[in-house]
């Protein structure tokens, strides 16, 4: 009898020796991997690859406003395991079922004055929802623009083009690594898409069925639930598009292009700047906010933002920089996005500085 | 059943000891493509793995990233032996940035050259920095990179026989961590040598500042996640002849530290600050400010802008001669109620109201056997305006001779232990 016991308390030891060491905290998800070598064999889209030609379930869309990533254009779709359907959460991306897939296109066209000379897709950003995380995967085009590879590490590539003024563009365009991309997808610590919020989504999208909201188009064929109790919507503004107010498109544009690490649970929590779409215009969103660690991206000056002054913001100078100690963003761009920068100028050169005198002083004064 | 009992033990002994002698298993990073070696590995590699970094200087283009993995070692052949240069950067906002691991050790490596922070190890657990070396190779440029060694929210600090220079903000900056250790390293020719911020439960001994614009630092700023930094025990660090010109930008908090200051303590909770040398300044030894000094508004409702508890005994402030700097709003004030005189120990004396024990007198600054200083307490919670702060101003040392109690700094000693 005895004889079992030490066996079984040297099994248990065993057991112990053999698990008491273990320690990963690299996200295991239970479901099957889904991860492809090349783009074309997950089969979202038919005919051409670089058509982008998406099959049926495979729902291209747009958002009001995007991340800028050196003038590249995106094609965005999402697709979800078949008869599943993600949840509307107000104020936040919406929560899709696991096995969804975010594609998102990077390309170029030769010239942008006439987009019929064709285009150049640099590179296919997959996000997929696993069990409680995503996982990011990235694939490079070739340049015959037949297929794109699995790349977890990333590139430089020289890009030319055409712009608008008949201007020739050339950069070096940066394709991100896994980690970089987790650098932006993070929110406390799992990795989230940025841009399917339910703000974002609000627009028009022109389907071959014909225009229509994409959020309520969702709802109708059954990819989205929770709508129907929802009157009015909530609408990040369209950057670019006057309807808006100034205000309101400054924050959007702040909200998507830096919100993803300026918020209380993102990556650049430590600067306590927070430009969500919504937030308060007091000293978290930069009015009269020192500077903690920018680094060159002061450019000589103390505040984020000085009302009625955009040339002494540190905001605007680490928009118009392309140093990569000094830019902001800090990943994702070797340009300056000229307009973005003219917005962000503008709201900044038009608020009123009395109203924020409050902010301006501290408190021995 | 003897037999039975020395197996138990035996197995007993073999669970004790499994964690400490199971070696990790190691690989090393090609020498012929090392950047896109050392990077693929620090994506795809599993926990508990040590990456042996070879011998050599190697060029790379972007900033080197490792998330969430733990229990990794990376591990150079020695400071200024392996050496990873970002002269040609173009990509990432720091050399190499760590996130979210848990019992990390990084040893033995320079990293050079780049454009932004030289290494940020953020959001993690138990990081031991080794034998690292931060620098820009060009001189004192405000286009270097802002800090060199760069834990921030961390908890588990140890960090020792490290080298920074030349970072155009602090060579080691330890910002909103807890339970930290920083001893044996060797700071130089930045604009702050090595800077404690908003952190909690520090040890910071046998350092070694010189030639910086502000050898060392303790500062809380508001605002932040972490804010009202507490308990640092700072002593037996050399800090010598730091009158470094400000190379700093314009707008960083780090600009306003006057050329010629050996230690400044700003906004902070219960400092012991013991057996440091404090030698060769032309502006002051020690300053003790509020951050009401900058004059930098601040929103927080909890962040306490005060100094409190500040016990400094026992040290040697030698030889703070020469000419006070001007080229900062704080050199300027002090050249003005000084008259141009450099000072061992200055107060601002913007205190707190909590500050004032009911008789009047001020609790909460100790200064004990400190030697023959040149002392001045500005006492600006009176006013000020430069006029008022020369009729204000104080040399009188004794008002602060006194001890404060001691507080306890054992909390990182539990993983520290076995280091």
């Amino acid at each position: 009898m005895l004889k079992y016991l030490y066996i079984f308390i040297a099994s248990f030891a065993m057991f112990l020796l053999y698990n008491g060491c273990k320690e990963s905290t690299k996200s295991q998800s239970t479901t099957v991997k889904v991860e492809y070598e090349k783009l074309s064999d997950y089969n979202f889209f038919e005919g051409n690859l670089k058509d982008l030609s998406p099959i049926d379930g495979v729902i291209p869309y747009d958002l009001t406003t995007s991340l800028f990533t050196d003038y590249a254009h995106k094609s965005r779709f999402v697709k979800l395991p078949k008869g599943q359907s993600a949840e509307f959460q107000l104020d936040k991306v919406v929560d899709f079922p696991e096995g969804t897939v975010l594609i998102k296109n990077f390309f170029y066209f030769l010239d942008e004055r006439d987009h019929t000379l064709g285009k150049r897709i640099i590179e296919t950003r997959l996000l997929i929802k696993k069990a409680d995380d995503w996982e990011t995967l990235n694939y490079k085009w070739n340049s015959e623009q037949t297929e794109a590879f699995l790349d977890i590490i990333g590139d430089i590539v020289t890009v030319d083009w055409i712009d608008s003024k008949g201007q020739n563009r050339n950069i070096n365009y940066i394709i991100p690594n896994k980690n970089q991309c987790r650098s932006c997808h993070n929110l406390g610590g799992k990795i989230t898409p940025i841009g399917p919020k339910v703000a974002f989504l609000n627009k028009d999208f022109a389907y071959s069925s014909g225009l229509k909201n994409q959020l309520r188009h969702w709802g109708e064929i059954g990819i989205l639930k929770g709508l129907d109790s929802v009157e009015v919507l909530p609408k990040a503004a369209e950057w670019g598009n006057q309807k808006f107010s100034l205000h309101e498109r400054a924050m959007a544009y702040l909200d998507i292009n830096c919100a993803h690490c300026h918020n209380a649970k993102g990556a650049a929590n430590t600067s306590g700047l927070h430009l969500m779409v919504n937030a308060p215009m007091d000293i978290n969103l930069g009015i009269y906010k020192a500077t903690v660690s920018a680094g060159a991206g002061t450019g000589g000056h103390t505040y984020s933002i000085v009302p009625g002054s955009s040339s002494t913001s540190v905001m605007v100078n680490r928009m118009k920089s392309t140093n990569p100690g000094a830019m902001m963003p800090e990943l994702g761009r070797s340009m300056v996005h000229e307009e973005g920068v003219a917005l962000i100028a503008e709201w900044i050169d038009k608020m009123d500085k009395r109203q924020f005198t409050h902010l301006s002083t501290n408190t021995l004064q | 059943m003897k037999i039975n009992i020395t197996i138990g033990f035996f197995f007993m002994l073999l669970f004790a000891n499994s964690c400490k002698n199971e070696p990790k298993p190691s690989i090393e990073i090609s020498t012929t493509d090392f950047e896109k070696d050392f990077q693929t590995k620090l994506i795809e590699l599993d926990s508990n793995t040590t990456i042996i970094l070879p011998v050599g200087s190697f060029e790379l283009r972007r900033s080197i990233s490792m998330h969430n993995t733990n229990g990794i070692t990376i591990k150079g052949a020695g400071k200024g032996k392996t050496i990873l240069s970002f002269a040609n950067q173009v990509d990432g906002a720091e050399g190499m940035l760590i996130k979210g691991s848990k019992n990390l050790t990084l040893e033995g490596f320079s990293l050079q050259d780049s454009k932004g922070d030289a290494l940020k190890v953020q959001e993690c657990t138990n990081v031991i920095f080794r034998d690292i070396e931060t620098t820009w190779t060009k001189g004192k440029l405000k286009t270097n990179g802002a800090y060199g060694l760069y834990p921030v929210s961390c908890t588990g600090v140890l960090m020792e026989d490290c080298e920074a220079s030349y970072a155009m903000d602090a060579g080691i900056y330890v910002g909103q961590s807890t339970n930290v250790i920083v001893r044996n390293n060797f700071v130089h020719n930045n604009v702050a040598g090595l800077e404690i911020e908003n952190t909690i439960c520090a040890e910071v001994y046998n350092n070694k500042a010189t030639e910086n614009t502000g050898g060392m630092l303790i500062f809380d700023m508001p605002d932040l996640p972490q804010v009202n930094g507490d308990k640092i025990k700072f002593y037996n660090n050399i800090i010598d002849n730091n009158n470094g010109e400000n190379f700093a930008p314009k707008g960083m908090v780090v600009s306003t530290i006057p050329p010629g200051s050996g230690m400044i303590i700003m906004a902070h909770n219960n400092i012991e600050f013991y057996n440091n040398t404090i030698n060769n300044h032309k502006t002051l030894g020690l300053a003790v400010n509020s951050w009401l000094l900058t004059g930098v508004p601040f929103k927080s409702k909890e962040y306490n802008p005060f100094c409190n508890n500040i016990y400094i005994h026992d040290n040697k402030i030698t030889n703070t001669v020469g000419v006070i700097d001007t080229t900062t709003d704080f050199g300027k004030l002090l050249t003005g109620v000084l008259s141009g005189i450099p000072t061992d120990i200055v107060f601002d004396g913007i205190f707190s109201p909590q500050s004032f024990s009911e008789s009047g007198a001020i609790k909460g600054f100790c200064l004990k056997n400190n030697g023959e200083v040149k002392f001045a307490c500005l006492n600006m919670y009176k006013s000020q305006k430069p006029e008022e702060i020369l009729k204000n101003i104080s040399s009188d040392a004794s008002i602060f001779n006194c001890e404060l109690p001691k507080f306890d700094t054992s909390c990182h000693d539990s993983w520290l232990v076995e280091k």
